[in-house]
């Protein structure tokens, strides 16, 4: 991507620990990405890593009674987001930044239309009478493929099937012509051929408008044919992050390493035969404990001693990868780069 | 597909659940949930049943052990018909079939230790003294890769990945014949996955069970199965071995699933959204091939005439006018 062009998104060492029953949680502990305009980057991770944390920081949602401690700045087109009032901060929500969700009908309103919903951030943002906003309503609606836009416009979230909530989520958010779309999950509840025609949409929408996309998932696949950088995290941290096809191809990283050889890959049946997956041992640790360590270390199969000593910063790879290891495999045959230590 | 003997075979199996309305709760239109289904599994071996939501794949689980009562079709099991079994016939042959459930969280009750909900169903099948119940529930738990102490914990202390091996150690126990996983993996992270997948084989393998997989995952499924039934509005649209189906899709929509699966490889070229609009309310099927609405083939005849399911020359089956009757007659002539 053009690195010319100054990031819309910049997030810097991102802190957010949160208020638990078991004590504070180190949700985002230390989490840094840049996004350009007109490009997607994909955070993936696994339940628990901090992703969707990292998304509610961003946009200020999480509730500060919420909120143990926090650090870092993320800046938003050269502006700090966390110096900002409640007051800035909602004025840039859902006009300058977008935001999908997973699950739209928990984020739409039940009681009010959907023109009503597209049209609100139309009248409060950009000055638009009733009349206007339900006008450009219906044209948002139709550019988002949902057919019928004039009639559909008068309609209540329930009597939309699930995909086309999630168009009209998406009108929501593109309706103010954001230079930001963050969207979490926004296929995770969506079969397989919606998925598709929504990916496929939110791609269009970016080109169109250009864009930052930030697409917060946990499946692979999505962010291989979405992202043109990748951030994988892990307990609270990206451990690796690189353009996306670097990343499939050689990881760094033994847990985007492992991750990727624990998946089952379509279509390589009548070639490989029945076999077995290969398993990362362990579980993810819990996120209460301050740790000295690499988080990974204990299901790590190329540790050596120093992952047990410190947490490692982030080192760059010969493949231009950032990843956060002590002993990074080689982009060739995953092989360790550094033998010493062991 | 074997020529032995299936241990499980189904035929027209329908279910249509009556949707009421209004005050007096008339009824205004029937969900046909599954709509004739035509499958059958083998020993020892995995049917995949694959298609997206509303397709029927889990009420036709639920449908296959009585769980719910069809309305029509027959299920024999090792060549019984099961339909013409009484409850408590039916209850002792279900020893040989279990069901291992989605959300292993849900369906473990949470105020039992791990022991007490797998003993439990081995006392509802009267096995065992209390000594010999314990001590096959610590053999079952060694071979789901759990430590026979933990049966003495309770759910809450599990991971969700150990949580599915305690629900399916609580299948495996009654030593069934038969296992119908409806989505075991859907609520489980990518690590976890591997080794629940893992274990399914290895059960497989050390006791010959037979498994039908109900998944929307497609690279699971095929990883899993050996055979793969793609069901589309309550019908089954495809069905063949795993290897055929996912390298050679015949079924226009069979086709269009497997391109819509994002790839793990970021250069593979993008085939998506080529699917028109969305699933059609099983309320209110179309009329002839229920995929025409969407499908870029179709023909007049697809909106006027149901397509019946066909052996090809291959031994693939499918639902689908493309598929003439010369493909069949070729194959009739093969196969003599």
């Amino acid at each position: 991507m053009s690195a010319d062009r100054s990031p819309v998104l910049s997030v810097n060492e991102l802190v957010v620990h949160l208020h638990s029953g078991e004590g504070l949680v180190r949700a985002v502990d230390g989490v840094s990405f840049d996004i350009r305009p007109g490009e997607t980057v994909g955070l993936v991770g696994e339940s628990g890593s901090g992703k969707s944390i990292t998304a509610l920081a961003i946009m200020s949602l999480i509730p500060k009674k919420n909120i143990g401690f926090r650090g870092g700045r993320v800046l938003f087109d050269g502006a700090d987001l966390n110096t900002m009032s409640d007051g800035e901060m909602r004025s840039i929500r859902g006009n300058q930044i977008g935001m999908i969700f997973q699950e739209p009908m928990t984020s739409l309103n039940p009681v009010l239309t959907i023109g009503r919903q597209i049209g609100e951030s139309l009248v409060r943002h950009r000055g638009m009478s009733n009349r206007e906003a339900e006008l450009e309503a219906i044209r948002l609606l139709d550019r988002v493929g949902i057919p019928s836009a004039a009639e559909r416009v008068r309609e209540y979230p329930h009597q939309l099937s699930g995909g086309m909530r999630q168009r009209a989520m998406i009108a929501i958010a593109i309706a103010c012509k954001p230079k930001l779309l963050i969207a979490d999950e926004p296929t995770t509840a969506l079969d397989v051929t919606i998925q598709a025609q929504i990916l496929e949409l939110i791609d269009e929408l970016k080109r169109e408008l250009n864009m930052g996309v930030l697409m917060i998932t946990h499946n692979f696949g999505v962010v291989a044919q979405t992202a043109n950088r990748t951030a994988v995290m892990y307990a609270g941290r990206i451990v690796e992050q690189a353009e996306t096809t670097s990343l499939f191809d050689g990881p760094a990283h033994p847990y985007t390493a492992g991750l990727l050889a624990a998946m089952p890959r379509l279509g390589t049946k009548a070639l490989a035969g029945r076999h077995r997956l290969k398993e990362i041992p362990g579980i993810v640790p819990r996120l209460t404990e301050a740790r000295r360590h690499c988080a990974f270390a204990a299901r790590c199969n190329h540790r050596i001693q120093a992952c047990l000593g410190a947490q490692p910063d982030i080192t760059l790879t010969a493949t231009g990868h950032q990843v956060r290891c002590f002993a990074p495999l080689s982009p060739v045959g995953q092989e360790r780069v550094l033998e010493h230590g062991s | 597909m074997t020529s032995e003997e299936p241990i499980l075979k189904v035929r027209g199996l329908t279910k249509h659940f009556i949707v009421r309305g209004g005050l007096l709760g008339r009824e205004v239109g029937r969900v046909r949930a599954v709509d004739g289904l035509d499958i059958e599994v083998s020993s020892g071996r995995t049917l995949g049943l694959v298609g997206e939501s509303g397709c029927g794949k889990s009420t036709a689980g639920r449908l296959i052990l009585r769980l719910i009562e069809p309305d029509a079709g027959e299920v024999y099991f090792e060549g019984r018909n099961l339909q013409a079994n009484s409850a408590s016939e039916m209850r002792r042959l279900r020893r040989n079939m279990q069901f291992v459930f989605q959300d292993p969280f849900a369906s473990l009750n949470p105020r039992m230790t791990v022991g007490e909900i797998i003993e439990e169903v081995l006392i509802v099948h009267g096995i065992g003294t209390r000594e010999e119940r314990r001590e096959r529930i610590a053999t079952t738990l060694r071979s789901v890769g759990l430590r026979p102490e933990m049966m003495d914990r309770y759910p809450h202390e599990f991971s969700g990945g150990q949580r599915q091996r305690i629900g399916i150690a609580r299948a495996l126990v009654l030593e069934p014949k038969l296992i119908i996983a409806d989505e075991p993996l859907s609520a489980l992270d990518v690590s976890v996955q591997a080794s629940v997948m893992n274990l399914m084989q290895d059960i497989q393998e050390r006791f010959g069970i037979a498994f039908i997989l109900i998944a929307h995952d497609l690279a699971a499924v095929e990883h899993l199965s050996d055979d793969v039934a793609v069901m589309y509005l309550g019908r089954v649209v495809e069905m063949a071995s795993a290897e055929s189906i996912y390298s050679e899709p015949k079924h226009p929509y069979t086709r269009i699933l497997l391109a819509s699966v994002p790839s793990l490889d970021p250069r593979a070229p993008r085939n998506w959204s080529r699917i028109e609009g969305e699933i059609p309310s099983p309320m209110r099927p179309p009329s002839g091939c229920p995929f025409h609405t969407r499908c870029p083939s179709r023909m007049d005849v697809c909106s006027q005439k149901k397509p019946a399911l066909q052996t090809l020359a291959d031994g693939a089956r499918v639902a689908c006018h493309l598929y003439g009757e010369t493909d069949v007659e070729a194959a009739r002539q093969l196969q003599q």
